[in-house]
């Protein structure tokens, strides 16, 4: 009996490490990575291009956060932010111009081993220094940067790979990533966090369970944007779209995963996203979602959306079949 | 497509023993707020709590949790040194844009409405008057643990409504010396608007969403600068 006991110990054991380290360390095709960063590198530009219209309401010394009261508030010097110390308006408009020049570079991959860690920092400072004016998008948007900066997202669909190559004078071969995968697997796993709780947290709320709440989201005439209340006179669709909120929330961590499930857990991630997006006014918070989203789909499918005339045509020398490889990498 | 170079098992192992810190601090946060939370994960995550600060990783992520509630504004009232007065809120659409600016300013509005949702000082002390009571009359019939629990949780609860006061101080007389300033006035009176969310059968009776008697709201900051210096200050929270 205890024979038996050990025998499955040991079994568990070592098939726990060989399926950590294959879900882990196994090397993908670093497209997907390079999508996402390109997409997440766009909302950096905007979000931080917005906050060009409110520098000094929002950022300033003079701010109507004042950077003394924000650093009272975090209770904590590990809520760090340069932008704390940026005393004169004009140093804060050219500090602001460079943020956005490096967001710029991480968005078409230029130098994105630097400007990525360079643009998750400086994303974190903004957040910490505006912390009263953020929401779900800033949450997104730090932990992609976050992920994006510590793996090779630039790897695939960059300048950097432009001018390897044009160096070089060849085509490049794409090369497969332990890193990436790495990147891609925490976005996963962080979504699946991220979705998990906001289930879990509606659970505590009645209206989540009387089917209500979603009219409390439609209804809410400051978010609204598109003006839904014709939803009044169908309790019962009011309902449905409550319960599969919910149960598409709490679910995604596990329906995600297997092959079958995955196409219908991320096309039920689309009009969810974008009702919030276009119905609830959140666009960039619609858009960043769906983003991070990508992360589930492989990376064969977006290279084969991307390079089917999207981004490049082929050249000459280049072999038809290099980067159109159709070989599933997750 | 050329195969990725492996990890040696060294690398593969360090980088195996930070991932899971990492998923155990990403998994702590939302699992220690908002409340109610147990002891454990709070104190889980307060040990990572420098890391997710750091790098702003640590979320609750409770979208429209637990309900979908009712939406905030600020308006504000400036008055001139020729005593003329103007009326702004925000967010407003007419002038908040894009909507990504206009969330901003929503997000501040929700902020100041937490922060003034608070006792009065005299309801705090009068609460705390009674629990004293309580805890004396614990004490007297010999519940000696008991009342040392609820000694201790008064002391949070009087540590956190005194931080809340702090802050909401704070932040609304930032917002008072900012928008005076912006406005060249001289005084200014700081309202916290609720907007309820009306029943789907009174829309469809007719109801409109921007019904104006649907807006209540409470004054909760008054600010009047001195000409000279601006330092002087009346506040009536």
């Amino acid at each position: 009996m205890m024979g038996l006991l050990v025998q499955y110990l040991q079994r568990l054991y070592r098939e726990a490490v060989d399926g950590w380290d294959r879900f882990w360390f196994t090397g993908i095709d670093p497209a997907g990575l390079g999508l996402i960063r390109i997409l997440t590198g766009w909302m950096l530009v905007y979000t931080h291009l917005v906050w060009t219209l409110g520098l000094n309401r929002f950022l300033g010394p003079d701010s109507m956060l004042p950077p003394e009261y924000v650093q009272e508030f975090h209770g904590s010097s590990w809520a760090w932010s340069y932008l704390f110390w940026i005393e004169s308006p004009l140093l804060l408009k050219i500090s602001h111009g460079i943020a956005l020049l490096i967001f710029l570079s991480f968005m078409v991959g230029f130098k994105t081993r630097w400007t990525g860690i360079l643009s998750f920092l400086i994303t974190v400072a903004y957040i910490n220094r505006t912390v009263h004016g953020l929401f779900g998008l800033d949450q997104i948007n730090g932990f992609l940067a976050f992920y994006l900066a510590i793996g090779p997202s630039g790897a695939a669909y960059s300048v950097d790979r432009w001018l390897k190559s044009r160096k070089s004078d060849t085509h490049l071969p794409t090369q497969k990533s332990v890193g990436a995968n790495v990147s891609t697997r925490l976005i996963q796993l962080h979504m699946c966090v991220v979705y998990l709780f906001a289930a879990l947290g509606k659970l505590q709320g009645e209206t989540w369970w009387t089917g209500e709440a979603l009219w409390g989201a439609l209804a809410n005439y400051e978010y609204q944007t598109m003006d839904m209340t014709w939803t009044a006179e169908y309790p019962m669709l009011i309902d449905l779209l409550t319960h599969i909120t919910v149960f598409w929330e709490i679910s995604y961590c596990v329906l995600i995963w297997p092959k079958l499930t995955r196409p219908l857990v991320l096309f039920m991630a689309i009009p969810l996203h974008l009702g919030i997006a276009f119905a609830m006014g959140m666009i960039t918070f619609g858009f960043i979602m769906l983003i991070a989203n990508l992360a589930f789909v492989s990376p064969w499918i977006i290279r084969r959306f991307v390079e089917s005339g999207l981004l490049r045509r082929p050249t000459k020398n280049q072999p038809a079949d290099e980067n159109m490889s159709l070989a599933s990498d997750s | 497509m050329i195969d990725a170079k492996p990890w040696g098992i060294g690398r593969r192992r360090l980088v195996s023993v930070l991932l899971i810190l990492h998923l155990i601090a990403i998994i702590s946060a939302p699992l220690a707020g908002p409340p109610p939370a147990s002891d454990l994960s709070r104190r889980l995550e307060s040990l990572f709590l420098p890391y997710l600060q750091a790098g702003f990783l640590g979320h609750g992520y409770r979208f429209f949790a637990p309900n979908p509630g009712p939406s905030h504004l600020v308006r504000y009232e400036v008055t001139f040194p020729d005593g003329r007065s103007e009326s702004h809120q925000f967010p407003d659409p007419n002038v908040h844009w894009p909507r990504l600016y206009y969330h901003r300013h929503f997000m501040v509005a929700e902020q100041v409405n937490q922060l003034v949702d608070m006792p009065t000082a005299e309801e705090f002390e009068a609460d705390i008057r009674d629990r004293k009571q309580f805890i004396e009359e614990l004490k007297s019939s010999g519940n000696r643990q008991l009342a040392r629990r609820l000694q201790d949780l008064m002391f949070v609860d009087r540590t956190a409504y005194e931080r809340q006061q702090k802050m909401r101080d704070g932040l609304l007389h930032g917002l008072a010396t900012y928008f005076l300033k912006h406005h060249q006035a001289q005084s200014i009176q700081i309202f916290s608007v609720r907007h309820p969310i009306p029943a789907p059968d009174e829309v469809a009776t007719g109801f409109q969403l921007n019904d104006p008697d649907s807006y209540l709201e409470i004054l909760v900051y008054e600010y009047m600068a001195d000409d000279a210096a601006g330092s002087d200050m009346e506040t009536s929270p």
